[in-house]
């Protein structure tokens, strides 16, 4: 760092061994995780190079929060996701609905989403994480022919599936202590952005075209612009 | 054979060298400094947001709740001393604590204990909000992480301004600031990690057909939920939107190498300036924008930072008023005039 002429190291050469060492041990376990991130296959493995590594390392990975993919906006900047609550307000009454993360479109964009903007930002991860973890409840069709690789594979999906449903539980819960105890469903929500072509054909990037519920089901259908 | 031999001990005795300098020259604290006020004052700010919504992230009936949570970190070994915590007052007391904490770090009084556990708060923070966090708080922890290493409070910090009122008091000269080997590995461990951040990012859209067709930063500046100023004019200009695309992509992927070498490191870090205040001004990430920001600073020499803040919080440093030049009413040496004349010399 210092611009100045190099002098011998300041520090015992044993003290710098063991620096090197820890030294060494913290950039592996900074550089493990995402490599093992851009390494999985289309099948959800890794590396065994990293998944090792990882393994090794994983107890400090995870205590220091190192654990993370780097992929920002990546592979490429896809769809955001919402959430739509809908709270149940009794027989007759029409069910009290709310989306977040929130914006109000009549404000200017800038102060049109709940301030301050890092906890909007917040509640918009919240609805990233429930898509993120979205498991369906049909287990995996295309399943290997050998019993040991099958029974992985659904024993994985069982565990996706178990954690999709409980942080959407969870979400349901928050809502409805906040709502006074009633009864809450939730939906996710897509919204993609227009292309290039559609934006120059007059489509605004909130148009209700561009949102869709997402079905829960693979079997299920739902059309575009459900939202609104 | 006895040629490769020596040319091999030659190359060893090369990279010794090399590994020494990188990591053991001792290094004035400067840089580290500044990075301790930007993250202590970001690290303030983000956790005193969480104020405002306290139980609904913190509380028994959070968004994720304990079950939850559990199912999310199933395969990680975490701890976060929140889930032991059901009141809210103590609640409430532990998030105060946290903010005293961060005050602490910021103003740099106590530092060698505040950067601790300024770190162990911010992850404990990260571990309960599994789901709530994003690339802010990847950034946040990983500044906090280094400032604990070095003697982040060396200079501009109450811990300083105490040292020399000690001194003052005690009739002797304040310690000097002298350069450390910590504040050096600090500052190259900050260094490595966000060239491994660049590089992941940048293998991760090297795999998007989007960054490559140049039409992926027309996809994030049309992203509703992320847009805080309508840049959506910018499709008028494909090429431009092709060009922003193209330097996001490469600039990213080749920041690790592009940031070293000392002709190139302006124009890595002031692409880092000019995409992340982009990101904080356009797409609402203000937050976020500015700790990357911050944590390119990593790069700028003690020196140079030194010299920077100085001349920027001090008045500049003005010559003395020189003395009026005795006319030769009274005979005076002429070696005298000579000796206090410090007015500057104009052309005639």
């Amino acid at each position: 760092m210092s611009s100045q002429p190099v002098a011998p190291p300041a520090i015992a050469r044993r003290w710098r061994i063991l620096i090197s060492v820890l030294v060494v041990l913290h950039v592996a376990a900074v550089l493990i995780p995402p490599f093992r991130f851009a390494s999985r296959s289309s099948q959800g493995e890794p590396s065994p190079l990293a998944e090792s590594g990882y393994r090794w390392l994983r107890p400090y990975i995870n205590a220091a929060y190192l654990d993370h993919g780097y992929f920002y906006f990546a592979p490429n900047p896809g769809p955001s996701h919402l959430v739509r609550y809908e709270v149940d307000q009794g027989e007759g009454q029409e069910p009290l609905v709310g989306v977040f993360p929130h914006i109000e479109p009549r404000r200017p964009r800038i102060i049109g989403t709940q301030l301050p903007r890092v906890m909007y930002h917040r509640h918009f991860m919240l609805a990233e994480s429930l898509h993120a973890s979205f498991t369906p409840p049909d287990p995996p069709q295309d399943v290997p022919e050998n019993e040991e690789l099958r029974n992985l594979m659904l024993e994985d999906w069982q565990r996706r599936r178990e954690t999709y449903v409980a942080l959407k539980k969870s979400f349901e819960q928050h809502l409805s202590a906040v709502h006074g105890g009633r009864p809450v469903t939730i939906v996710r929500v897509e919204h993609r952005q227009p292309s290039p072509a559609e934006y120059r054909e007059g489509l605004k990037i909130d148009d209700p075209q561009l949102y869709r519920d997402l079905p829960e089901s693979l079997s299920e259908t739902i059309p575009a612009g459900a939202i609104r | 054979m006895n040629a490769a031999v020596v040319a091999m001990k030659d190359w060893s005795r090369d990279v010794g060298a090399a590994w020494n300098r990188f990591w053991f020259t001792p290094a004035q604290p400067h840089t580290l400094a500044l990075l301790r006020i930007l993250t202590g004052a970001m690290l303030f700010y983000t956790h005193l947001a969480w104020s405002l919504h306290l139980g609904a992230f913190l509380g028994p009936q959070s968004w994720v709740n304990q079950d939850a949570w559990r199912m999310l970190r199933r395969d990680a070994s975490t701890w976060t001393w929140w889930w032991w915590v059901e009141s809210p007052a103590l609640m409430w007391l532990l998030h105060v604590a946290a903010l005293v904490v961060f005050a602490l770090l910021t103003v740099g009084l106590l530092t060698r204990v505040v950067a601790v556990l300024a770190w162990l708060i911010a992850v404990g923070y990260c571990h309960r909000l599994t789901g709530a966090m994003f690339g802010l708080d990847t950034t946040n922890t990983m500044l906090a992480l280094y400032l604990m290493l070095g003697p982040a409070g060396a200079v501009w910090s109450v811990d300083r301004w105490r040292a020399k009122r000690r001194a003052a008091s005690e009739g002797r000269e304040p310690p000097p600031v002298v350069p450390a080997v910590s504040t050096n590995v600090a500052i190259r461990l900050l260094q490595l990690h966000l060239c491994v951040v660049y590089l992941f990012g940048g293998i991760g859209k090297m795999r998007g057909e989007l960054w490559w067709d140049g039409s992926a930063l027309w996809y994030a500046l049309a992203n509703y939920e992320y847009q805080s100023l309508a840049m959506t004019w910018v499709i008028n200009s494909p090429w431009l939107v092709a060009a922003l695309s193209a330097v996001t992509l490469f600039w990213e992927t080749f920041y690790c190498f592009l940031v070293w070498p000392r002709l190139t490191r302006p124009i890595a870090i002031g692409l880092a300036f000019f995409i992340h205040g982009g990101i904080a001004l356009f797409m609402g990430m203000i937050t976020f924008g500015l700790a990357m920001i911050f944590a390119n600073l990593a790069f700028v020499p003690p020196e140079t930072t030194k010299a920077v803040v100085e001349r920027f919080f001090r008045k500049p440093i003005q010559p003395p008023p020189a003395p009026e030049i005795e006319r030769p009413r009274e005979k005076k040496p002429h070696r005298r005039t000579e000796a206090i004349s410090t007015r500057p010399r104009t052309a005639k």
